[in-house]
């Protein structure tokens, strides 16, 4: 059965609005694509399409900007390690470190070192806190792209709840890599 | 301490010592070769070394290592201090990797134990690269050898150590452990009844990689293959060890099963194929490595299953070994062309052939 605009009534409803406020509160709208466009509406296009967008844009941005980078040490870029598979330094497993751990994933099917003895462990122990620093950045790197996926994935199946709490844990995760690097200089 | 390699390998009895020539499974597992990676904090990896850098990765390396003391047969050698072809020995007896001895420049080194048999390759493709080598089947007893080193090595070294990721090496593929374990093994029967494949197909399931007869990046010839782990990371060492180690038997049982069947076709086959190698290796008048490794790989399994009883296993890997080109111009002590080489091994196998006792 058709559903009507809940505006004008005569329209089929093609639009389906989930509002949903910081305290919770939500509000759904079934609108015709005029009624959607001419009432000014803070959201007037389906939020599918607006998500899945801002989603593939902030993807490319991340894989550009990795792209480009270049180890301030040894001046190597992810390109040149994918030409030649060797690393120029030891820092650019930090530098590139977004790439790195997928990389690792597939190669060995882990993306941490497991010491075996206690001269390992004791090494481990006094590794320069900067680096756990960074791990713990990368873990919420991860986390924010595991979150941006499921994202992604809540939007295409319409469940707008689930949707908008992804969103403000999104929100406030960039909120803090941003601030880690401030910090980091 | 020995300024040249050469008087090493001059003792040709003892020449394929390295291989095993009895103990459990020797007639399938001819070698263990276990290395570590790693790479000294505060320089760049190898890619990045210009020859300044890599010239004080060299000398800082050498000093520390000429400070270790594992027996008294050791040695610092600097590549650039050898002949061309005192750098083919090193490479033909496994001490030096194929990509040190010929791909890589600029300045780059070797400190071994003999009687140890430990090498520690500096400037290869990661700053260091520690290994050990032993006949057989015996990868426990070579890693707590190694392990050794590394520590000794550690003290005077620092090595680059991420707290998330281990050992960092120049190629994301050793990183972790930096552990390479390299079991040779001689599979002869597999290949002739082409179910080799098949342990390609099972060892890449395992994550276990096939190599050929010098490692990495060198073909399958004389049916010597290494299989070794592929995975150097979220694993502790002994357990990396441990899944190569659980795989051997089942890969050893196959080339049992597979020989027995084919050496009981008397007259047929493999048999015919044995005495064949045996007749042209103690007549030829001329003959290439290629050539005599393949067919060498024929008497070896000719020795190992009985079809060749007067032919001591021993004797087989000598002949392995000298008769690659290196060792070749050593027994004729001095330096040869293609031709005049492939004439003196052919002269070298006939005579230690047809006199296998001496």
């Amino acid at each position: 059965m058709t559903e009507f605009c809940q505006r004008c009534q005569k329209e089929a409803a093609k639009v389906h609005v989930t509002e949903i406020d910081k305290d919770g509160s939500k509000a759904l709208l079934h609108l015709c694509e005029s009624c959607a466009k001419g009432h000014g509406l803070p959201i007037p296009t389906p939020p599918t399409v607006l998500a899945v967008f801002k989603e593939l844009v902030d993807k490319a941005n991340t894989v550009s900007r990795t792209r480009d980078r270049q180890c301030p040490e040894c001046g190597t870029t992810f390109a040149e390690f994918k030409a030649k598979g060797r690393f120029g330094c030891a820092h650019d497993y930090d530098v590139f470190l977004a790439r790195v751990v997928p990389l690792l994933d597939r190669v060995h099917g882990a993306t941490e070192h497991v010491a075996e003895s206690g001269a390992a462990v004791a090494k481990k122990a006094v590794a320069d806190k900067a680096a756990a620093d960074r791990t713990a950045a990368d873990a919420s790197a991860q986390e924010l792209r595991r979150l941006r996926k499921d994202l992604q994935r809540v939007v295409k199946s319409e469940a707008y709840e689930e949707a908008a709490r992804l969103r403000d844990r999104i929100q406030v995760l960039e909120r803090e890599l941003a601030e880690g690097h401030q910090l980091d200089g | 301490m020995a300024d040249a390699p050469r008087d090493w390998f001059s003792a040709h009895a003892t020449a394929g010592n390295w291989m095993a020539s009895e103990g459990p499974d020797h007639d399938v597992v001819v070698t263990t070769r276990i290395r570590l990676a790693r790479n000294v904090t505060g320089f760049p990896f190898r890619s990045r070394l210009d020859k300044a850098r890599a010239l004080e990765v060299e000398a800082h390396l050498a000093e520390r290592l000429k400070s270790l003391d594992l027996a008294g047969d050791q040695a610092y050698l600097r590549l650039s201090e050898l002949s061309p072809l005192d750098v083919e020995l090193l490479f033909e007896r496994h001490w030096i990797s194929k990509d040190l001895a010929r791909e890589l420049d600029g300045p780059r080194g070797v400190f071994f134990s003999r009687s140890k048999n430990v090498s520690v390759m500096v400037n290869e493709e990661d700053h260091l690269r520690l290994q050990i080598l032993g006949p057989g089947r015996n990868p426990e007893a070579l890693l707590d050898q190694l392990r050794e080193v590394d520590r000794l090595i550690g003290e005077r070294v620092a090595y680059s150590y991420h707290p998330r990721f281990g050992y960092l090496t120049s190629c994301p593929t050793n990183v972790g452990t930096g552990l390479r374990i390299s079991v040779m093994l001689h599979l002869p029967a597999l290949v002739y009844s082409k179910e080799i494949e098949k342990v390609f197909d099972a060892a890449a399931k395992m994550k276990l990689a096939v190599r050929g007869y010098h490692g990495e990046g060198t073909s399958y010839v004389g049916d010597f293959f290494q299989v070794s782990n592929q995975v150097t990371l979220g694993k502790s060492v002994d357990r990396l060890l441990a899944d190569v180690a659980k795989v051997l038997p089942k890969l050893i049982d196959w080339e049992h099963d597979v020989r027995r069947t084919i050496t009981k076709e008397r007259g047929k086959g493999l048999e015919d194929r044995v005495w064949r190698a045996f007749g042209v290796l103690s007549n030829a008048r001329r003959i290439t490595s290629q050539e005599a490794l393949e067919l060498l790989s024929l008497l070896r399994l000719g020795a190992c299953t009985g079809l060749l009883q007067n032919l001591p296993l021993k004797v087989v890997n000598e002949l392995l070994v000298l008769s690659q080109p290196a060792h070749v111009q050593l027994l004729a002590g001095k330096e040869l062309d293609d031709e005049s080489r492939d004439i003196a091994r052919a002269d070298y196998i006939r005579h230690r052939l047809t006199a296998p006792t001496n």
